[in-house]
C-alpha cells in the first residue's frame, strides 16, 4: 500500500455508492477547510435522482447522481482515485466490483456496511489485492490523509469535529485502529495533547478485514511524513503477530504506541460477545494479553490501560505540542455551521441587481445572434444546443405546429373565452387548460413509447400488441382527419426535411402495422417530431437512455407544442376580440338529451 | 452477529441432502406438551439441540433409549431450563467405523481436520488428526487426507452451498459406502441469510438456557431498529451499570473498570451505537436502570460514556437516556445512584448541557464531561466517587 500518488495529486478525484449526507457533507467539508479548489466527490453512485444538493464551503452545489458508473463518462472515471461504499453489506461486493472494474486509476476504497458476508469479504481481499487497490472494511469509518483526501465518516461527521482535530493538515503521527469509533477518539486524544494526525484508517472491527491493520503499520513505517504510529487493536484474529514481526523486522526508530482492548475477557470463565464481531478469544493466542506480550517483545510500547495509552501519545506529541505551543490551529468554521438549503434552485436564470443572466451567460450576450426558437430551445434543455440540425428541426417542428384551424379544441375555448369579455391571460390560459392526452399533449408519452420500445429492442409487432391486448390507444399513432391515403402535409414535411434514426425507424415501422388495421391509425405529427426529436437528442446532442428518459419526466417534449401553439391561441384571442361579436351561446339545436 | 450456531436438526437435514443418507430425526420443542410425540418402536437417541459444547460431559445425551424413557428425558430437559432437543432412531454400530471430521473457513481457505480415530476420545486421540487446506477455488478434489475423496467432495459441497463457516461431524460412521453422521456441529454466516433457502434465522441456537428479562427485551428491541443494541448482564448484584456506546469504546471502559475495581463490579455489559432514535435509546435505557435497581450492592452508579461518535446524535440519544431517568427519579434518589457521563460527537456541546442540567435540577450526584476529560479518566473518577 502507497500513498504518495495521492499525497502528489494536485487533486484528488472520489465517488459514493449511496447518498450517504453524513459521509458526503464531511468529505466535502474536510476538502474545503483543507483549501483544496475543488471538492473530491465527483459523483454519487447508485441514486435514481440527476443531482443531489450539498454545500461547499456555505455555497450550494449538485453533485452528480448516477444508477451506476456506466453512466459517468470515461474522462469523469479517469479522474477518480478513491471510492467510498456507504452501501449495504448485501451490495457492497458488487459496488466494489463495479468500482475496481470501472475506474481505471483507482488506488483505495473503503466498505461502511456491517453484515458483509465472510466469502465476499475474502473474495474481496484477493481482488484488491490482485489490482493492488487497498479497500478499508467492512463496517470500516474510513481513511484520511491529513490534508489530502479523507473517504468514509473518519475524522468526524461535523465541520466542528473536523476543524477541531487538526487533521486538515499535514501531521506526524498515524493512528491506525479496529474500531472505528475509537479511531475518532485517538484522533481527539493526539490533538487534544497538541499533536497531529499524518494519515489515520479504520479496518473495521469483522472478521476478515479486506485490509489487515499490519498493512497500515507498514505504511506507517514506510511514510516519511509519520514519526510515530498508534495502533488500537482488540482481542481476537492474529493480526497483531504479524504487526509485532513487520515491526520488529523493519528495525524502524518510530515508536509504536498500542493499546489492546479486551483484556477484560480473559477475567470471565466464558466471556460474552464484546464489541465487534472478531472480538472473541479463539484460542489463548487470541487473547488481549497475549498479543500485548507479543507486541511488546517486538519493541512496541504496549499501554497497560487506556489512561496509560493516553499517556503515552501525550509522551509521543510532547515535542511537536511544544513547537505548537499546545494547541492546534482551530479552522475557522464560522462559514460552515448554520448553513440551510436554499428552497429553491434555479439553474435556468438569475437577477443579482440588477445582472439577470440566462443559462450564466449575461442575458444581452444570450440572446445576441439567436433566434427566438434557438433561445426557446436553449432555455427548455437547459443548455445550449450543440447542433444547427437539430434548432432546425426545432424551430421548423414549432412553425408547423403554430395553428390548425379555429376548429380544434384549444382555439374553440380561447374564442369563447374572448368573446365572454375576459383578458388575453384568460383567453389564452382556458385554450392553453385544453392541451392534453387528446389534443396536442401526446407528444411526451409518444417519446416515452418509442424510448422504451427501442431499449427494450422491442419488435414493432410486439410493441402494437401491446397495446391492443391493453385496448389502449397508443400516443402518437392515428388521426382523426389525416389517413393513409391522404396523410398529414406536416409529417410529409418533417420527414423529407431531417434523416430519421433508430426512433423515428420504429415509430415508421409501427405505423406500417396499425394502418393495415385502420387506414386512420396514421403516424401523426405529435408521434414524429416525438421520434425525431428523440434521434436528434441521441445522434446530434450526444444524450443516453437515461439522459432522455429523465427529458422526458421533465415533461419536455409537451413543451414543443404548448409553446408553438400559443402563438395560434393568442392570435385567435386577438382576433375574436377585433370582430367584437359580443357573448357566444349555444344554439338550443347544438345540443339535445338522450334520455 | 456473523457467525451463529445452527441446530443439529437442520444441520444434519442439510447433510442427507449432499451425503445421500435418510434422516429421521425429530426436533422437540421443549417448551410445548410432548406426550403425543409419536415415536416409532425400537430404541432412541435424545439429546438437547441448543449448540452446547460438551453435551456429553453434562449428560444432555442419552443413548439406546425406548419412547418411555425418551418421554422422561424430555422433562428432565425442560426441567432443566432447556427449550429444544432432537429424537433420532438409535444406530448400531462398531466404535471402530466411528471417524471424526471437521471443516472450517478460514481466511486461507477451507481446513480440512480428519482423524480415523473419531468418538468421544478425540480429545485423546489428538494425534491421529490429519488436515489439508482448500485454497480459494479449489475444490474436495485435492484431498489429502486418508478420507474418502467423494465423501470428502460432498461434505465440501455442503459446506459451500450452504454458506457454512463451520462443520464438526464426531462420529462420522462409514461402513463401506454408507456415511452416517451422528454428531454434528454447524455454523454459518448469518450475513448470508437473505441468499438462501435451506436454513433461516429459525435455526439459530444458542447455548443460554434462558435469556435474562432484560436481555430478552433489548434482543426484542434490537430486532426492530437498524441501530445497533447488545445488553448482557454479568452479574444483576454488581455495583457498576453501564449504558455504553461503541463497539470499541464499551470494550476500552470495561476493561478500565476491571483494572481499577474488579470486575464483580461490573453488573451489565451492552452498547447502542449506529444513531438510535430517541425513543430506542429510552427503552433501552430503562432496562439497564431497571437492572441496576434491582441490584442488591450498596454502592451503586451509573456511567454513560462513550468515544467521540462518528454519527450518534448525543442531544437526541440522551434526551431518551433522560426520560428514562426521569421515569424512575423518586427510586434512583432513594438508592443515592451516582452518575458520571462522558462522551463526545454530533450535537454533544447541547446533550451535555441537558444532561448536565437535568442532573442537577434532580439532586443526583454526578460528574458530566465532555471529550476534554479522557475515558480513562471518566471511569477513575466514578470508580473514586463510588470509594470501591
Amino acid at each position: 500500500m502507497n500513498i504518495d500518488s495521492l499525497k502528489q495529486k494536485k487533486e484528488i478525484g472520489a465517488v459514493v455508492f449511496g447518498n450517504h449526507v453524513g459521509i458526503i457533507q464531511s468529505t466535502l467539508d474536510f476538502d474545503y477547510l483543507s483549501g483544496k479548489k475543488r471538492p473530491s466527490i465527483r459523483a454519487v453512485i447508485g441514486v435514481q435522482r440527476n443531482y443531489l444538493r450539498y454545500f461547499w464551503g456555505s455555497k450550494e452545489i449538485a453533485l452528480p447522481g448516477h444508477v451506476s458508473l456506466d453512466e459517468m463518462s470515461k474522462e469523469a472515471k479517469e479522474e477518480v482515485d478513491l471510492f467510498a461504499v456507504a452501501q449495504s453489506g448485501r451490495r457492497a461486493t458488487s459496488a466494489c466490483e463495479e468500482a475496481l472494474d470501472q475506474l481505471p486509476n483507482v488506488v483505495g476504497g473503503m466498505v461502511f456496511a456491517e453484515g458483509v458476508p465472510e466469502r465476499s469479504a475474502l473474495k474481496l481481499r484477493d481482488l484488491a489485492q490482485k489490482s493492488g487497490v487497498f479497500i478499508l472494511g467492512p463496517a470500516s469509518v474510513g481513511f484520511l490523509v491529513s490534508g489530502v483526501c479523507k473517504i468514509g465518516a473518519i475524522g468526524g461527521t461535523l465541520a466542528s469535529q473536523i476543524a477541531g482535530s487538526g487533521i486538515t493538515k499535514a501531521g506526524l503521527t498515524a493512528v491506525v485502529s479496529t474500531s472505528g469509533g475509537m479511531t475518532n477518539e485517538i484522533i481527539n486524544v493526539i490533538a487534544g495533547f497538541g499533536g497531529s494526525v499524518s494519515f489515520a484508517g479504520a479496518v473495521g472491527g469483522e472478521r476478515y478485514p479486506i485490509l489487515g491493520p499490519v498493512e497500515l503499520v507498514e505504511l506507517a513505517i514506510n511514510d516519511d511524513e509519520t514519526k510515530s504510529i498508534v495502533f488500537f487493536g482488540e482481542l481476537g484474529g492474529r493480526d497483531e503477530y504479524e504487526i509485532a514481526q513487520v515491526y520488529k523486522n523493519s528495525g524502524t526508530t518510530k515508536p509504536l504506541i498500542c493499546y489492546i482492548a479486551g483484556e477484560v475477557a480473559e477475567s470471565f470463565e466464558s466471556a460474552p460477545q464484546f464489541g465487534h464481531a472478531k472480538a472473541m478469544a479463539q484460542s489463548e493466542q487470541e487473547t488481549a494479553s497475549a498479543k500485548k506480550q507479543a507486541l511488546s517483545e517486538a519493541g512496541a510500547k504496549v499501554a497497560d490501560s487506556f489512561s496509560h495509552f493516553e499517556q503515552l501519545i501525550k509522551n509521543s506529541v510532547a515535542g511537536e505540542a511544544k513547537m505548537n505551543n499546545n494547541k492546534i490551529m482551530n479552522d475557522d468554521i464560522s462559514d460552515l455551521e448554520n448553513r440551510k438549503h436554499a428552497t429553491f434552485v434555479n439553474n435556468v436564470s438569475s437577477d443579482s441587481g440588477g445582472d439577470v443572466t440566462i443559462l450564466g451567460k449575461p442575458l444581452i450576450d444570450f440572446i445576441e445572434n439567436k433566434s427566438l426558437s434557438q433561445v426557446a430551445l436553449s432555455m427548455f434543455l437547459g443548455k445550449e444546443p450543440k447542433s444547427e440540425e437539430f434548432a432546425r428541426f426545432f424551430d421548423l417542428s414549432l412553425r408547423l405546429l403554430v395553428d390548425h384551424g379555429p376548429q380544434v379544441s384549444g382555439a374553440v375555448n380561447t374564442m369563447v373565452t374572448a368573446r365572454a369579455g375576459r383578458d388575453l391571460g384568460s383567453g389564452l390560459a382556458s385554450g392553453l387548460l385544453t392541451i392534453g392526452p387528446r389534443f396536442g399533449g401526446a407528444i411526451n408519452e409518444a417519446a416515452k413509447n418509442w424510448l422504451e420500445a427501442v431499449s427494450k429492442n422491442e419488435n414493432p409487432q410486439d410493441f402494437v400488441e401491446r397495446f391492443a391486448s391493453k385496448k389502449v390507444y397508443i400516443a402518437g399513432i392515428g388521426h382523426k382527419k389525416y389517413r393513409v391515403d391522404s396523410p398529414d402535409p406536416r409529417v410529409t414535411k418533417l420527414l423529407s426535411e431531417f434523416q430519421s434514426g433508430e426512433y423515428t425507424n420504429f415509430a415508421l415501422e409501427v405505423q406500417k402495422i396499425t394502418t393495415t388495421k385502420k387506414a386512420q391509425l396514421i403516424l401523426n405529427v405529435d408521434g414524429l417530431i416525438a421520434a425525431l426529436t428523440l434521434d436528434m437528442l441521441e445522434k446530434e446532442e450526444g444524450y443516453s437512455p437515461q439522459q432522455l428518459s429523465a427529458l422526458i419526466d421533465t415533461e419536455f417534449f409537451n413543451a414543443i407544442f404548448v409553446y408553438a401553439r400559443s402563438v395560434g391561441f393568442i392570435a385567435h384571442f386577438l382576433d375574436q376580440k377585433r370582430q367584437d361579436e359580443g357573448l357566444f351561446r349555444l344554439p338550443d339545436d347544438q345540443i339535445t338529451s338522450l334520455t | 452477529m456473523a457467525r451463529v450456531k445452527i441446530s443439529e436438526f437442520r444441520a444434519k437435514n442439510l447433510l442427507s441432502g449432499t451425503l445421500g443418507f435418510q434422516y429421521t430425526g425429530v426436533s422437540v420443542d421443549l417448551s410445548q406438551d410432548n406426550s403425543g410425540l409419536n415415536l416409532t418402536e425400537g430404541k432412541h437417541v435424545v439429546k438437547v439441540d441448543q449448540a452446547v459444547k460438551k453435551r456429553n460431559k453434562l449428560g444432555l445425551v442419552k443413548l439406546n433409549r425406548t419412547p418411555g424413557e425418551v418421554q422422561e428425558d424430555l422433562k428432565d430437559f425442560a426441567s432443566q431450563g432447556y427449550s429444544g432437543a432432537l429424537v433420532e432412531p438409535f444406530f448400531e454400530h462398531d466404535r471402530k467405523d466411528e471417524h471424526f471430521v471437521a471443516m472450517q473457513l478460514t481466511d486461507k481457505g477451507i481446513e480440512l481436520q480428519y482423524s480415523p480415530q473419531g468418538g468421544v476420545e478425540i480429545e485423546e486421540n489428538k494425534d491421529s488428526l490429519q488436515s489439508c487446506l482448500f485454497s480459494s477455488g479449489s475444490d474436495g478434489s485435492s484431498n489429502t487426507t486418508d478420507l474418502n475423496t467423494a465423501v470428502v467432495q460432498k461434505l465440501f459441497d455442503c459446506f459451500e452451498q450452504n454458506q457454512m463457516t463451520y462443520l464438526e461431524i464426531n462420529p462420522l460412521v462409514i461402513q463401506g459406502t454408507l456415511v452416517t453422521p451422528l454428531d454434528a456441529a454447524v455454523e454459518v454466516d448469518s450475513a448470508e441469510e437473505f441468499g438462501t433457502k435451506d436454513w433461516s434465522a429459525l435455526d439459530y441456537r444458542s447455548p443460554k438456557k434462558e435469556l435474562q428479562p432484560a436481555e430478552a427485551a433489548v434482543e426484542e428491541l434490537a430486532s426492530k431498529t437498524p441501530a445497533s443494541l447488545v445488553l448482557k448482564v454479568l452479574n444483576s448484584n454488581g455495583n457498576l451499570f453501564l449504558l455504553l456506546s461503541g463497539g470499541g469504546a464499551s470494550v476500552v471502559i470495561l476493561d478500565e473498570i476491571a483494572t481499577l475495581a474488579d470486575k464483580d463490579a461490573i453488573g451489565n455489559y451492552g452498547e447502542y451505537s449506529g444513531n438510535p432514535n430517541e425513543e430506542d435509546t429510552y427503552l433501552y435505557t430503562k432496562q439497564v436502570i431497571k437492572l441496576m435497581l434491582d441490584s442488591k450492592a450498596t454502592k451503586k452508579a451509573l456511567l454513560i460514556a462513550g468515544g467521540v461518535a462518528n454519527f450518534t446524535d448525543v442531544a437526541k440519544t440522551f434526551k431518551g437516556i433522560i426520560r428514562a431517568l426521569d421515569d424512575n427519579i423518586d427510586q434512583l434518589k432513594a438508592q443515592n445512584i451516582h452518575v458520571v457521563v462522558r462522551r463526545g460527537g454530533p450535537n454533544q456541546k447541547q446533550g451535555l448541557e441537558l444532561m448536565r442540567n437535568y442532573l442537577q435540577s434532580k439532586g443526583l450526584k454526578s460528574q458530566v464531561y465532555g471529550t476534554e476529560m479522557s475515558l480513562g479518566g471518566a471511569v477513575k473518577s466514578m470508580v473514586r466517587e463510588l470509594g470501591l
